[in-house]
């Protein structure tokens, strides 16, 4: 059976059921203060899944970004403590290994067309054993100012930059989706790869694109993590594929690819993000937070089995 | 689709000499010497026996992972099953449950574990990485919720008695004969090697592919409770944050044994030769020196090898 309702209205009645619901439980929950503290928060996740809305429309998976998150965060963290210039060291340390993590994926999944889930799964395993062995399990703390001030900087005095460039980039992925020839050649190859190939689509070369650009992103927010915290600790981003893969699929993005909502995956993240943060608010167990959030990529994956594309 | 035929079920002998099993079969015998001559504390019967319980923990959990892989699937969920279950064994135990019901308890538990994954999987046709990977996260999380995150313990024998001795791995040794010979020699078993290698073909010729899906995922999970019996055995207690990232060494186990992860090819035996593999490489690491924080780098690294070879091997095999 195949309804003819937006795929995005999954995402949006979740979202509201968790704004009603925290608002009517937590009276500090629908303050400004609080939802922008939220939007620091989950910033980087919106940046990483705004890269995986991409993976997945190509009809691919990335488990591999919560660990590339805390490598980054790792080596930019070291290099910020011990470089001239800080703040350029780390961010060109961040997102160089995230599109070092990013390319040998894409070179490998796009490129010698082995399967995503196993040579991500290796890089997952792969990253995080280096961000280990970098100190030997220890984190790396007292980070240069001009790093901290990354994650804590805030435009018009309380809107926080991250959040800002989490929202341009996915606009300029939406954009970039609907607008451009590049966009439309990534939807082709999820709608019908073998269509796309025959129609000069170049499938490998797209695959090693998204796979390096969600590398790099998670790098960023690798540091941004670490600036937020104003620590690295070699454990940040472990279980975000989880989340971020959940905000994806919520969000009505098509799991086995084809179709791809931006904005939906920004939803997405909106509702995992009120969700924490409204749980912790009433004090509720991060393990009940977990089991709701499973129930949430369940029931995401069962919608996305049963409603067309439209 | 895979339009590859189903690998036939072939005489042990031959699967070994020329199958797919061959590269692990090699680098372990390989390795195997290298650390016997090179290392006389490799030789000591305790650590023997060490390294035969790692082998017995991980090879059960590759047996049932091969089995959702040769479908044509995937289980990220393994390890939390094996938590869930023996985490139940070790409840009904402490609560004064007679040995044989706590075990069967532990058994139904993996069981539906796995065959809820797989009917979800098979009647609802999602795809298994999603799945399991949003039951990873529920039945851990349901363990932790029974116990508020407590440790259950401490066990007492006869239970903890079973990890101990060579008995890990005369059950490694019973799951891997077993499960083979179910595989090779049995209808169901040649089905789901058939199921892998085209699904579609065999639900035109009338296999009963959503009834036979769950199978593989109700063995898988079966096969993680048996592991985790033994797990909570050796250490005596169980708690929600056991085996955690085990999925990696399991599914790294299969692939590197020849199970191939696009279904339908590769064997039991491949499964237990490749967690044989990987346990041994984590002593040599343990051996020579070498800080654990550098397994996972290796895991990832032979695994992303053996993947390459493969692919490398099937375009060989379609260029010919």
């Amino acid at each position: 059976m195949t309804l003819r309702i937006p795929r995005e209205a999954g995402v949006i009645v979740a979202l509201t059921v968790v704004v009603a619901y925290f608002s009517w439980r937590a009276p500090q929950f629908a303050t400004p203060d609080n939802l922008l503290t939220a939007a620091r928060q989950y910033a980087e996740v919106a940046l990483i899944a705004t890269g995986m809305t991409l993976v997945i429309l190509t009809g691919g998976i990335d488990l591999s970004v919560g660990s590339t998150a805390g490598l980054a965060g790792m080596a930019a963290g070291l290099l910020a403590l011990r470089a001239p210039s800080p703040l350029l060291f780390a961010l060109l340390s961040a997102v160089g290994i995230g599109l070092l993590i990013g390319g040998l994926n894409g070179g490998l999944i796009g490129g010698l067309r082995l399967s995503p889930v196993i040579v991500t799964l290796a890089t997952w395993a792969g990253a995080r054993s280096l961000a280990y062995v970098l100190t030997h399990g220890d984190p790396v703390s007292g980070l240069p100012d001009p790093v901290i001030a990354l994650a804590d900087t805030w435009v018009a005095g309380y809107v926080p930059a991250t959040a800002i460039l989490a929202g341009a980039v996915a606009v300029a992925a939406s954009l970039a989706l609907r607008r451009t020839a590049y966009g439309r050649s990534l939807i082709a190859q999820g709608q019908n790869e073998r269509a796309a190939l025959f129609s000069g689509i170049p499938v490998g070369r797209l695959g090693v694109s998204v796979y390096t650009l969600t590398g790099a992103l998670a790098g960023l927010a690798g540091l941004l993590i670490a600036a937020r915290a104003e620590t690295a600790v070699p454990d940040a981003g472990m279980g975000l594929e989880f989340e971020v893969i959940t905000a994806v699929v919520l969000g009505g993005t098509r799991i086995d690819g084809g179709y791809a909502s931006v904005l939906g995956t920004i939803l997405g993240v909106a509702t995992l993000g009120l969700l924490h943060n409204g749980c912790n608010l009433l004090g509720i167990d991060s393990t009940w937070q977990t089991l709701a959030i499973g129930f949430l990529l369940l029931g995401a994956v069962i919608l996305d089995s049963r409603v067309g594309n439209s | 689709m895979q339009s590859t035929p189903s690998a036939p079920p072939q005489p042990l002998t031959r699967v070994l000499v020329i199958g797919r099993e061959f590269p692990a079969l090699v680098l372990l015998l390989l390795l195997a010497v290298v650390l016997t001559l090179g290392s006389p504390a490799f030789r000591s019967p305790g650590n023997l026996l060490a390294v035969g319980f790692d082998t017995s923990v991980i090879g059960i959990m590759a047996c049932g992972e091969a089995v959702v892989l040769i479908v044509g699937g995937i289980d990220l969920s393994i390890a939390s099953i094996l938590v869930l279950s023996a985490g139940g064994t070790a409840l009904a135990l402490v609560a004064g449950w007679p040995l044989p019901l706590a075990l069967a308890a532990g058994l139904f538990l993996g069981a539906t574990a796995g065959l809820l994954n797989g009917l979800l999987v098979s009647m609802l046709r999602l795809p298994p990485i999603v799945v399991t990977l949003a039951t990873l996260g529920l039945y851990r999380a349901a363990l932790t919720l029974m116990t508020n995150a407590q440790e259950i313990g401490p066990l007492a024998p006869p239970f903890t008695s079973m990890g101990f001795g060579l008995f890990p791995l005369a059950v490694l040794l019973l799951v891997t004969v077993g499960l083979s010979t179910f595989m090779t020699r049995s209808a169901p078993g040649r089905r789901l090697y058939a199921l892998g290698g085209n699904e579609e073909a065999c639900r035109v010729s009338g296999v009963p592919v959503r009834r036979l899906k769950p199978l593989a995922y109700g063995i898988s999970g079966v096969c993680a409770s048996v592991a985790g019996f033994l797990l909570a055995a050796s250490s005596g207690a169980m708690q929600s944050k056991a085996a955690l990232g085990y999925e990696l060494d399991v599914i790294a186990a299969c692939v590197i044994g020849g199970v191939s992860i696009r279904g339908g090819q590769g064997s039991i035996v491949g499964a237990v030769l490749g967690a044989m593999l990987l346990r041994l490489l984590n002593n040599a690491l343990l051996l020579f020196n070498i800080p654990v924080d550098w397994y996972r780098m290796v895991i990832a690294g032979v695994l992303l090898l053996a993947a390459i070879g493969d692919r490398l091997a099937q375009r060989k095999a379609e260029a010919a």
